[in-house]
């Protein structure tokens, strides 16, 4: 037997271990070791990774956790509070012992589940802190486990201050609760004295157990894989710990996953040290094989991995066996209802489905996700499924899809076939703001045993991973937050090459040596787990087994129960997965039909097509004229673009172009052919007569999944469902060559021309697997047009809703200015009429005007906002200040903005402010608050003097306040400058000839750096202008970014000097010169036209002097407070 | 009328003021040392006595701080205090910027009202959300409604400062308090409670010798910390008794420094200040503890080493050997002045 490395943390354990699980399993295998053990701290989200690296690497994997446990005896936690430090916070608290638990065999993981689980409800229960189990626990769960108890657990921890008979008393309930399964852990870190890791500690641990009849193990308690990472081991220490690195405390350096020859030797060095020269070290390490030997979890029969475990049919309303039959039963009673029956091709696609389900034992699944979506609709929720489920008719027919697949020309082999083995993947959209009551209604209706929510890792990216870095060297917090802060959201490996690449991080790049090892650190840190959160949509459904096989724990806000494994894991261990996706665009739409009820008194039905058909000609209209913002799916400035060139007319069209507008078809130069088909430039071209019936939809041009299925299928006479799996197998390039002969050859035997092959071949390479399927398309289009509809003919019910939810992309400002450009009557924060939520209101002529809400008056409260609102109607600002308690800072900013200007009785802003300050101190001084005080002699308005506030400051106000401009639109306050520049409006740009130089000028609300065709670096963005037009959409193309980038990226006002480009009828501007508009005002107003030439002149930024690298954000007077107000995408670094 | 210039040396050590003063009592009786900033000088008098106009003094004053003391500074005049020190804050070194009393007024509403005595940064805020940012602003307001906006007492001020410029402070004559404090820097972020309290020991022990070779006592301790974020925590604590004694200056240092309670805070620098008072003024409080007795008596014996054979050749052992010599800083030290 050899050596087994029994302790080993994963970057699994959160800020602790340094290396991920493959990395380990493939060192352990090239070190000659036949298995290796996972024991990661405090949680088993690395065991299916590790099983998966162990199968890969040919090991035999072990699993485990890294526990800290409450001494026995002892009950509650025995934190003795100490001063609250008056600065940095106190010490993050690891003081509780540590054990090591392995699992050997299904009852031992089980227990292991339940004792994590038990732990992390305790730890909710006590508010936090660190998690720790108390021993009562071990002693009912210790069946099945292994205990080693290292330097970190209490008997050793009296050995290591000498105390060796303590040590003996405190092994006593260890030895009565494991018995025969209690193992001492000697590990020897060649640190000096007798502290943890030295080798007298070791020595005396190997003693202690010699002297108590214990078997005692060797181990090297691993943090990485390699020599040379204690570094990273020491920055994952700092940041866990919140404080840097201290001198005398870094790590040994030692504790990597060294090889069986290193192990034996030091185990020579512990059993010398221990006076057992002769066969000490071989005892030692043939306890530690025989421990691991006794561990025999298997990862498939054990963990069930790679089986199905669904929830009890009874659960489902099925006896049990009958799922099948329900299932049909309510398949065809749906296809009567729905008038289907008569229709032949349906009832065979529905046989065909039924026969694959069946076959595939799958009934009891579309049955419960059929049950998930009725508790869903039972309450109210808008749901609908996504994704490739669109296509099967069976989801259609048990109402999880609306759209109806026979006829959309959708398939199902996308979704399921008898030759893909894996569960199918059902998604389903909900509204975004109920998810949660969503998940408790799953919660009840299978039981907290069978339900939890899946964990997402989130794992160190280029930010976090600078800041733990600058936190473990101690540098400066304020300059390690600017460093972070000045880089896009890349992987943490990329740090070194996102500065030497990017120019707006070059006058960084030329200080990073100043800087030492920060670069190197905070790359090693990529992809390491620093914290673990709940997943947004992922739930897991099983059978009552389900407790036994994975850790839960409350996640942190809602306390739902959360498993330890994130969704892939979860597909591997077979536990069905339901992605509930809230879909804020879904809760828009619901909150503007209630609105419209409210208001107009109308019951809408969206999902009605009597009343919204899909094909509503005024919402294509709009569509056509590029006007989508806010429109599901086609908001972004690409889509309106080609929303512009597409020309909508029909619902198929609208599929079509949400599928163009992805890389897939971008990168393969889709778009153009088809949009020269569409307009009648050139005739569909289909390679073969064959492939027609596939590809006319959309004009001789693969955009969707399914038509590489289809041509696939055709070219080599198979079935769709080996279709599919020749389309999965296009996106692995491992097996494309024989994909590729298959093909050839499958080809030829159906006899077509090499010319067809070959064409045929690039069509749908150069497609690999980045389409779209055609019914996910299906599903997102039906949004899209019920969205299009509600914003063509109720356009404020739907802005009220759009800004509720969230506006998506873009800032609500632009969506505000937006629907002031479409005629909406804004109407103010008014404390009169405003609620919590954004409402329409009856206007006196009959129209609908949108209400701003208070909720996004900067510092409200809940609870205040409803206060307000409860209290109208207010008779004056002292009724107003009584009823309503506002705070302090709150009042003062509904001052400002105006909201209180209905009380002011004549008084300005600035008066009110005043009053309301003269309030608030009688408020404070009075005895009880909430007495009535009779006399409010608030002075006449006259006698103050105070300066009414200027257009320009009510609209500061604004911004500061709300983070909109309400009352206006905010360029209007630069029109002289901009007129003297002569810069061009949007709505006038269609009249500037193709390539002319113009200047535009425009607040920044949407700046992307997506992937493109060309790999090189593109910057798009987007201005809002206020003209009728709208917005000017700018391209910067590399060339441009050395002096344009750090101008786009940090300022947010902007003037642009570019040439004019068309494609179809949509207008961009491509820059080539970014000026920041707020420096061009100052100048000009300090230094007049002079001043202004000078400011245009200049080189702009990246400055030249350091202060401003590492400080983006040089005060330029156009950063607004508070608000965010445009979108920035992560941006890449290539 | 009076002519008040205000001449500015912020950076200018403590040490180096009593020779300073000489320069501008030879001018003019009336000086107001201001520590840390400059220097108040009353010139009303010396006007006559020079038959020098104010510009002619100032520029007197200029070239001899610059022949004597090599410096170049910046002065300010005018009617009062409050425009003498508005003016020299629009001056850069070595320029002067006298204001006369017939536009003081004028000059006086174009500065920023933040720069009337008595507008704090809370007050200038809620000033400027009133659409106030000047002093002719504030100055343009009827009296009532600044007193609505700051206060009865506080606005009838500031009206009175606004609207005439009305500022009664004397120049008075006074020398800065006497206080010496010495600092540690440490060359990373020190969380180690052990090392700081060894930091402070050596402090408390400096500062002990310093105050008994000048025959001085401190009164009050101030324990100021600085964090790497380069903020900073301040403590002050007056003694018992005043005294010398570097475990009494020890003790409290500690006291100060453990009444902080920090945990994770990253330590950049330590400093100790020590209000200081003549030792004849006095007195000390005699206990039946022996220990004390010959606390004191081996304290006079490590004075009599430390001026044979330099500072620190007796220390306590804690400072002795230093565990890791790198995290120990240099001391830097500064004085005030001293007891007379």
């Amino acid at each position: 037997m050899s050596y087994v490395h029994l302790h080993v943390a994963s970057g699994h354990s959160a800020r602790y271990g340094a290396s991920l699980p493959a990395d380990l399993a493939q060192r352990a295998a090239e070190r000659g070791y036949e298995a290796l053990a996972l024991t990661d701290r405090d949680t088993l989200g690395g065991a299916v990774r590790h099983a998966d690296a162990c199968a890969r690497a040919g090991l035999r994997p072990v699993f485990g956790a890294d526990l800290a446990v409450r001494a026995p005896g002892t009950v509650g936690p025995t934190t003795v509070r100490g001063r609250t430090p008056v600065r940095g916070g106190t010490f993050v608290d690891e003081s509780a012992p540590r054990m090591v638990l392995l699992a050997r065999d299904r009852t031992g993981w089980a227990n292991l589940c339940r004792i994590i689980s038990a732990g992390h409800t305790l730890r909710a229960a006590a508010g936090g802190g660190q998690l720790v189990i108390p021993f009562d626990l071990l002693q009912s769960h210790a069946e099945g486990l292994t205990v080693l108890l290292g330097p970190a657990s209490e008997p050793v921890r009296a050995l290591a201050v000498g105390r060796t008979d303590q040590a003996a008393r405190l092994l006593g309930p260890w030895r009565e609760t494991f018995g025969p399964h209690l193992r001492l852990e000697a590990v020897h870190h060649r640190r000096p004295g007798t502290g943890p890791g030295s080798l007298r500690l070791a020595a005396r641990t190997m003693g202690l157990a010699r002297a108590a009849d214990l078997p005692c193990v060797l181990s090297n308690a691993v943090r990485y894989a390699d020599p040379g990472q204690g570094p990273i081991a020491d920055v994952l220490d700092a940041d866990r710990l919140l404080m840097p690195v201290r001198p005398g405390r870094t790590d040994s350096g030692e504790r990597w996953l060294k090889s069986g020859a290193d192990m034996a030797a030091l185990a020579e060095e512990v059993a010398r040290a221990a006076g057992l020269e002769h066969g000490g070290a071989a005892h030692l390490l043939a306890a530690t094989a025989r421990t691991a030997g006794e561990c025999r979890l298997d990862p498939a029969a054990d963990l069930g991995l790679g089986r199905v475990h669904f929830p009890e049919e009874r659960l489902v309303g099925a006896a049990p066996g009958s799922a099948a039959r329900v299932l049909r039963e309510r398949c065809e009673a749906a296809l009567r209802e729905r008038g289907y029956d008569r229709i032949p091709a349906m009832r065979d696609r529905l046989d065909s489905e039924l026969q694959v389900i069946q076959t595939l034992g799958w009934p009891t699944y579309f049955l419960t996700v059929a049950r998930v979506v009725d508790d869903t609709r039972a309450l109210g929720i808008r749901v609908q499924a996504r994704g490739s489920a669109a296509g099967s008719l069976v989801v259609h027919l048990l109402g999880i899809s609306v759209a109806e697949p026979v006829s959309n020309g959708l398939i199902m082999e996308r979704f399921l076939s008898e030759r893909r083995k894996s569960l199918p993947d059902i998604d389903i959209d909900v509204e975004s703001a109920r998810r949660t009551e969503i998940y408790r209604a799953v919660l009840d209706r299978f039981g907290p045993e069978r339900v939890a929510t899946v964990s997402m890792p989130e794992t160190y990216r280029v930010r976090h991973a600078v800041r733990a870095a600058g936190l473990a060297l101690g540098i400066a917090p304020d300059e390690v937050g600017k460093i972070a802060k000045s880089f896009p959201h890349v992987r943490a490996r990329d740090a070194r090459r996102a500065l030497a690449e990017l120019p707006e991080l070059r006058p960084l790049a030329d200080r990073a040596e100043h800087y030492g090892r920060l670069w190197e650190l905070a790359e090693g840190l990529d992809g390491l787990v620093r914290g673990t959160a709940m997943h947004p949509c992922g739930v897991l459904l099983s059978d009552d087994s389900l407790l036994e096989r994975t850790p839960v724990q409350p996640t942190a806000t809602e306390q739902l129960p959360m498993s330890a494994f994130d969704k892939d894991d979860v597909e591997r261990m077979g536990l069905l997965k339901l992605d509930i996706l809230g879909v804020r665009m879904q809760s828009s739409m619901a909150y503007a039909v209630a609105e419209i009820r409210r208001t107009t008194g109308r019951v809408l039905d969206i999902d009605d097509r009597a009343q919204v058909p899909l094909e509503d000609p005024e919402a294509l209209a709009m569509l056509r004229e590029g006007q989508s913002l806010s429109v599901f799916q086609l908001e972004s400035p690409g889509q309106r673009e080609l929303a512009a060139r597409l020309r909508p007319e029909t619902f198929q069209d609208l599929v079509t172009q949400i599928s163009l507008f992805r890389p897939g078809p971008v990168q393969a130069d889709m778009i153009r052919p088809f949009l020269d088909a569409r307009h009648g430039k050139r005739r569909p071209r289909y390679p073969h007569p064959d492939l027609e019936p596939a590809l006319r939809v959309t004009l001789g041009v693969v955009v969707f999944n399914e038509q590489v299925i289809q041509l696939f299928s055709t070219m080599t006479r198979t079935d769709l469902a080996m279709g599919e799996e020749a389309r999965r197998a296009l996106s692995d390039p491992a097996r494309l060559p024989v994909l590729e002969a298959w093909y050839r050859e499958r080809a030829r035997n159906a006899s077509y021309t090499p010319q067809v092959i070959d064409e045929v071949w690039t069509m749908l390479k150069n497609m690999g697997s980045y389409g779209f399927a055609r019914a996910h398309a299906t599903a997102f289009a039906l949004a899209t047009a019920q969205s299009a509809y509600l914003k063509a003919h109720f356009p404020a019910p739907f802005y009220a809703g759009v800004l509720e939810h969230d506006p998506g992309m873009y800032p609500k400002r632009l969506v505000l200015a937006e629907a002031r450009r479409r005629g909406v009557p804004i109407l103010p924060a008014d404390v009169q009429h405003s609620t919590a939520h954004y409402r329409a209101e009856t206007l006196d002529d009959g129209r609908l005007g949108l209400r701003i809400a208070l909720a996004d008056v900067h510092g409200i409260t809940a609870e205040e906002a409803a206060r307000i609102a409860a209290g109208q109607p207010y008779t004056d600002l002292a009724d107003f200040h009584l009823r309503a308690r506002p705070s302090q800072p709150l009042a003062r900013n509904l001052a400002r903005i105006g909201a209180l200007d209905a009380l002011a009785h004549g008084a300005h802003r600035r008066e009110l402010l005043l009053q309301l300050d003269e309030l608030h101190r009688t408020r404070r001084q009075a005895a009880m608050p909430a007495q009535l005080t009779l006399t409010t002699d608030t002075a006449p308005a006259a006698a103050t003097g105070l300066p009414e506030m200027s257009d320009q400051e009510q609209l500061d106000a604004e911004l500061e306040v709300l983070g909109m401009d309400t009352t206006r639109h905010l360029m209007t306050s630069h029109t002289a400058l901009l007129t003297e520049l002569g810069v061009t409006p949007a709505h006038q740009l269609h009249q500037v000839p193709t390539g002319q130089t113009v200047l535009v000028a425009g607040a920044k609300v949407a700046i992307q750096t997506p992937p493109t065709r060309s790999q090189r670096r593109t910057i798009f963005t987007s201005l809002d202008d206020g003209s009728p037009g709208g917005i000017v959409d700018l391209v910067f193309f590399d060339d441009t970014h050395e002096q344009a980038a750090h101008v786009l990226f940090h300022r947010w006002l902007l003037v642009v000097r570019g040439q004019v480009q068309r494609r179809g009828s949509s207008i961009s501007v491509v820059g080539q010169r970014a000026w920041s508009l707020a420096d061009l005002a100052t100048a000009h107003q300090s230094g007049g036209p002079a001043g202004l030439r000078a400011a245009l002149a200049t080189t702009p930024a990246p400055a030249t002097t350091p202060a401003s690298v590492v400080s983006p954000e040089t005060p330029g007077g156009d950063r607004p407070s508070g608000a965010r107000l445009w979108h920035a995408s992560p941006g890449s670094a290539g | 009328m009076n002519t008040i210039l205000h001449v500015r040396f912020p950076h200018l050590p403590f040490e180096a003021y009593p020779e300073l003063s000489g320069v501008f009592t030879d001018i003019t009786p009336a000086v107001q040392i201001l520590p840390g900033d400059g220097a108040l000088l009353d010139i009303t008098g010396a006007l006559r006595y020079w038959r020098r106009t104010p510009a002619q003094l100032t520029d007197l004053l200029q070239t001899r701080l610059l022949a004597r003391h090599d410096l170049t500074v910046p002065i300010g005049g005018g009617p009062t205090r409050m425009i003498a020190t508005m003016a020299v804050t629009t001056c850069h070194p070595g320029q002067v910027r006298l204001i006369s009393a017939d536009e003081a007024l004028a000059f006086l509403h174009r500065q920023a009202v933040r720069a009337l005595p008595g507008v704090g940064p809370v007050l200038e805020r809620t000033l400027a959300q009133y659409g106030i940012t000047t002093i002719g602003d504030l100055a343009a307001l009827p009296a009532g409604t600044v007193q609505r906006i700051a206060g009865a007492a506080l606005g009838r001020q500031l009206h009175d400062r606004a609207t005439r410029g009305f500022d009664p402070r004397p120049i008075t004559p006074a020398a800065p308090a006497a206080s010496t404090s010495t600092t540690r820097r440490f060359p990373r972020d020190e969380l180690d409670p052990d090392q700081r309290r060894r930091a402070l020991l050596a402090l408390a022990c400096e500062l002990g010798t310093v105050l008994r070779t000048r025959r001085a006592v401190a009164t009050r301790l101030t324990l100021s910390v600085k964090y790497a974020d380069a903020s900073e925590t301040t403590r002050t604590r007056a003694l018992g008794e005043p005294t010398a004694h570097t475990p009494a200056l020890r003790d409290l240092a500690y006291q100060l420094h453990d009444g902080l309670g920090l945990q994770r805070a990253r330590v950049r620098a330590l400093a100790l200040r020590a209000d200081l008072a003549d030792d004849r003024c006095t007195a000390h409080q005699l206990t039946l503890d022996p220990g004390d007795e010959r606390r004191r008596r081996i304290e006079a014996v490590i004075d009599r080493t430390e001026t044979r054979y330099g500072r620190g050749a007796l220390a306590p052992a804690a400072l002795a050997t230093p565990p890791r010599a790198r995290t120990t800083g240099r001391p830097v030290r500064t004085y005030g002045r001293g007891c007379r």
